[in-house]
């Protein structure tokens, strides 16, 4: 019982992950760019739908609307502006770009939001379900359902329309797919704006359960980080595995062996992993090209 | 007589004169941490500049040499001296540690796995209670003895005196460092950054030169970490996160991969624009997270890099030869 | 014109580089440091508000003696290394005569080393480690009240009001910090001595964690009649939320002051913190003049309550003034001497009043500060002891 109490948590927890790590592995996929500023979006998020709920008086499902359509809005000036310049560059200088770009919009959080943290009132945050002796709290099957949701939604977006398809092109090979015909600044702004939606409706989500606050996203991105590696770079199904595994191992280990080991468990398994199968566990095999 | 030569002596002439000229404490404070991090900045370039293995688990290494050091120090009654070569031998090894699972490893996979390395030390300092004292941190660690130089009597309490300690180690690791790039050695870390299949084609035994690449990186950083736990006087965790270690690959990326210089300017030039930015109180991060992304935008090769193109001119070949001979 | 933009932007940097200084003129200069920015943003802010509003108190009554009180503020980013520098940029740089920080314990360890170097008094008016008032250090003084002296409070109460005929099995989960580990072994000992109490689990959390479900449910499992938190604001309120949720109905006690504040009502839920016993050093029902005034005084400035820390710091601020203002002219003449002159007076205080009640240091330093229990009911606290 305790056991399958934990796993629920995990799963819950997974959810956070997945819908994270989903807009960090697209970006990188397609773009190329890892982005280090992924736990600003999911801190914008859990912000636009606080204030959506305070200022527009909506209720929550309409406040995560607002924050989707507020994120999306960000993620095509995201694109523009920081990553759009950033093209062709080398890895290095995109990784410190990004952290660049996560200093300041951290910092500007705390400058428009406040320093301190908030918390987002729902009905649904404070009803707790009691499912076969499961103790259950509504907004975490929300998070479920949403993320099981979004998934599918994703899913059929990248095989049955025509962006999705040049998504998919445009991962596989770029310089291809531009021959192809493909245009390819609307490809990057649409994965943009999907991966922001993406990890501001993770946070719009979560916003219930925990407390909004500037510095929310740092810790979820360096696990989300591992989470995408474990799966391997740009893998859609990778991140979605991934994100289960770290989010029920993590709460299995809190809650059976120790709960100081739980920051570490993420980054145990990735090494781990990495050790055997050094391209992610999903990787497909690929060739070096001397 | 290279030109080279005329600026690297330039340079040391500027640091040694350093001291003498500013009286007050808090830049002299500063400029001991700037030259701590040259330590650090020029460890890891080693690994990241001239072997191209990205690493963010820089700030584990100098952790490591800081709590060895504060250790043997306070908990077993050690000398400075005895406890620095501790400090670096085994951040040395930690390096080599680290090294292995990391030979297979390549751009993003070999950052997370050093993001992960990172984490996990930062939890071994925080969780091994016992050694490390925990969250509580290592208090009451001395400077190390001074002495008589005729005289004068050398007081390392005093930052004016420390910078000399922290340069002369600096001295040491740049001269080290000189030697090792211009050597067989440093020409096979350079064909393993440029291309590590051709370069194993060529007969480098890729995982010893990486090994040895990741061993000494750390060691410097142990070394780092040894004076800087003697110069603040206290150790805890927090000062070995991730953050630190991007700090530092900030300073190696914005002083120019790959150059001697280049972590050096790069050290100096962030320690000093982050401490002059402390007027603009609750900004100062946001202007600085700008700042990083125009220099990433306008000179991706560091800030050495937009020095040698202007000293190159727009002569793309003759630009890649001085970065070669850099 | 790009390159010229580009040019630009490199003097800018330069500019930036070679920063600068400037001259002394009569007045009291004071450093405040806490954490500006990072995750311990909110403590700092509450620090920066109190302290601008006892300063700019002070002023507006003609300062001290005529002398304007010029307080500069420092970010410590609660890491220890970039407290060491703000604390030496405060020392040498602004010429500070009395030091005010920190909020993290390891930053004040840190510093106090080099303001003790540096023969600068330093208050410290947040951090609770016992360390800081234990190493012999001649300039540092507290005007809280320290970890054992908290847990001491309120496991004594705990003992009497909570003990059951069939023993009281109590869990705890703490903050993986300096502070919550050192209210957790002080407590952990006490209850050591004490035959009818008996700790069941101990669970840790790092800060700015946010899912404490894992612990809490292993917590719920064995059952325990009290649970006891060694943290802070934003993840108590996550905690008494999240075990609601899970269903643990049982006394939550907070072993230290880090969430004696309105706002963790507002966080965790009116109704979620009803009946949650903690320690508190500063509390706006009190009766004390002073701290009335205080509080009337914050509200009207930032249309929000004070916090505990703040109401700590805006004291320190004025503790600097009242000894200024005793002060012999001679004392002014440079900074070494003003400064040897306001720890001599900082030590030599006598019940001086305060918001949070009369202040009195003891050789280590420390004051001898009052600690209530309170209760919260209905959303507000009530004052259960003294």
């Amino acid at each position: 019982m305790l056991l399958l109490q934990h796993l629920f948590s995990g799963i819950v927890l997974g959810c956070t992950y997945t819908l994270f790590s989903l807009g960090l592995t697209l970006i990188y996929g397609i773009l190329g760019i890892v982005n280090y500023a992924h736990g600003e979006l999911y801190m914008f998020g859990a912000f636009l739908a606080f204030y959506a709920a305070l200022i527009l008086k909506v209720n929550y499902f309409m406040a995560v609307v607002v924050a989707t359509i507020g994120m999306a809005v960000l993620g095509y000036i995201i694109e523009r502006a920081a990553f759009r310049p950033l093209r062709g560059y080398d890895d290095t200088s995109i990784i410190v770009a990004t952290i660049g770009l996560s200093i300041f919009m951290q910092n500007l959080g705390i400058m428009i939001f406040g320093p301190d943290p908030v918390r987002l009132e729902t009905v649904t945050a404070d009803i707790s379900v009691n499912i076969g002796g499961l103790t259950v709290g509504l907004q975490r099957i929300i998070v479920v359902v949403v993320t099981v949701a979004l998934i599918v939604a994703l899913n059929l977006f990248s095989q049955k329309t025509r962006m999705g398809k040049a998504m998919r092109a445009c991962a596989q090979d770029l310089t291809a797919a531009k021959m192809m015909g493909i245009n390819i600044n609307k490809v990057t702004i649409t994965t943009t704006i999907i991966g922001a939606a993406l990890a501001g409706i993770g946070g719009a989500l979560v916003a219930p359960l925990y407390l909004v606050s500037p510095v929310m996203g740092i810790k979820v991105c360096t696990k989300a980080f591992a989470v995408v590696i474990l799966g391997g770079l740009g893998n859609v199904p990778g991140a979605i595995f991934g994100g289960f595994l770290v989010g029920i191992a993590e709460s299995i280990t809190a809650g059976m062996i120790s709960s100081h080991l739980r920051d570490v468990v993420a980054f145990a398994i990735l090494v781990v992993a990495l050790l055997f199968k050094p391209e992610g566990l999903f990787a497909k095999h690929m060739q070096e090209k001397v | 007589m290279k030109k080279e030569f005329l600026v690297y002596i330039a340079i040391l002439v500027v640091a040694l004169m350093f001291p003498v000229l500013v009286d007050d404490v808090y830049i002299m404070h500063t400029g001991v941490l700037a030259f701590i991090y040259i330590l650090l900045a020029t460890g890891l370039n080693l690994l990241t500049g001239y072997t191209g293995q990205l690493s963010l688990a820089h700030a584990s290494f100098f952790g490591v040499g800081a709590y060895t050091s504060a250790i043997l120090t306070v908990t077993y009654g050690w000398g400075f001296w005895p406890a620095i070569i501790a400090s670096a031998v085994l951040a040395g090894v930690c390096g080599i540690f680290l090294g292995f699972p990391a030979l297979k490893l390549k751009g993003p996979y070999l950052v997370m796995s050093t993001i992960g390395f990172v984490h996990i030390t930062h939890e071994l300092f925080l969780n091994w209670v016992s050694v490390t004292r925990g969250p509580m941190g290592i208090t009451g660690i001395d400077f190390p003895p001074g002495f008589n130089l005729g005289e004068f009597a050398v007081d390392f309490s005093n930052p004016h005196h420390y910078f000399y300690l922290v340069l002369f180690w600096v001295v040491i690791v740049f001269i080290f460092v000189y030697s090792l790039i211009n050597s067989k050695m440093g020409r096979g870390l350079k064909a393993i950054r440029e291309n590590d299949i051709a370069a194993e084609c060529l007969g480098i035994n890729l995982k010893s030169y990486k090994l040895f690449a990741f061993s000494i990186g750390a060691l410097f950083a142990g070394i780092a970490g040894s004076l800087y736990v003697h110069y603040i006087g206290y150790v805890s965790p927090d000062s070995f996160t991730l953050a630190e270690s991007i700090n530092i690959l900030v300073m190696v990326i914005l002083g120019g991969m790959g150059t001697l210089l280049g972590p050096i300017f790069g050290a100096v030039g962030i320690t000093f624009l982050l401490e002059n930015m402390r007027f603009l109180a609750e900004y100062r991060l946001i202007i600085y997270g700008i700042i990083l992304m125009l220099i990433m935008f306008f000179a991706p090769g560091g800030l050495m890099g937009y020095v040698l193109k202007f000293t190159a001119g727009r002569n793309n070949e003759k630009l890649k030869m001085v970065q070669e001979d850099e | 014109m790009k390159k010229l933009a580009k040019l630009l932007f490199v003097v800018g940097l330069i500019v930036l580089c070679t920063g600068m200084a400037f001259a002394a003129e009569k007045e009291i200069r004071i450093g405040v440091v806490g954490p500006m920015t990072g995750p311990g943003v909110q403590y700092g802010a509450s620090m920066k508000e109190s302290a601008q509003l006892a300063v700019d108190e002070i002023n507006a009554a003609g300062g001290v003696n005529g002398r304007k009180i010029v307080v500069f503020f420092e970010d410590d980013e609660s890491n220890p290394a970039k407290a060491v520098s703000s604390m030496q940029k405060l020392i040498n740089k602004d010429q500070i005569a009395v030091a005010i920080g920190h909020y993290n314990s390891s930053c004040t360890l840190a510093t106090m080393q080099v303001t003790q170097r540096a023969k600068t008094p330093h208050l410290c008016p947040i951090s609770t480690a016992a360390a800081v008032t234990e190493s012999g250090n001649k300039y540092i003084f507290r005007n809280c009240a320290t970890n054992p002296m908290q847990v001491g409070q309120l496991a004594n109460w705990a003992f009497t009001n909570l003990t059951k005929d069939g023993g009281t099995k109590a869990a705890v989960i703490y903050e993986n910090t300096d502070y919550g580990t050192g209210l957790t072994e002080i407590f952990v000992d006490m209850v050591k001595k004490n035959p009818k109490w008996e700790i069941l689990v101990q669970e840790s959390y790092n800060p700015a964690d946010t899912d404490m479900i894992a612990q809490l449910t292993k917590i719920k499992s064995l059952n325990p009649d009290v649970l006891m938190i060694g943290g802070n604001l934003t993840e108590a309120a996550v905690i008494i939320r999240q075990a609601k949720e899970i269903g643990l109905n049982i006394q939550i006690m907070g072993l230290g002051g880090g969430f004696s504040n309105d706002r963790f009502a507002e966080l965790a839920g009116v109704e979620n913190v009803e009946g949650i016993v903690n320690v508190s050093y500063f509390e706006k029902s009190s009766t004390n003049p002073l701290a009335q005034e205080f509080v009337k005084n914050y509200i009207a400035k930032y249309k929000k309550d004070p916090d505990m820390f703040g109401a700590a710091t805006y004291e320190a601020v004025d503790i600097v003034a009242q000894v200024a203002a005793k002060l012999p002219e001679s004392a002014f003449d440079n900074t070494a001497k003003l400064r040897q002159a306001m720890r001599d007076g900082i030590a030599g205080l006598d019940a001086l009043p305060g918001v949070q009640g009369p202040t009195t240091f003891d050789e280590t330093g420390q004051a001898d500060k009052m600690v209530y229990i309170v209760r919260w009911e209905g959303g507000k606290r009530v004052i259960v002891f003294p």
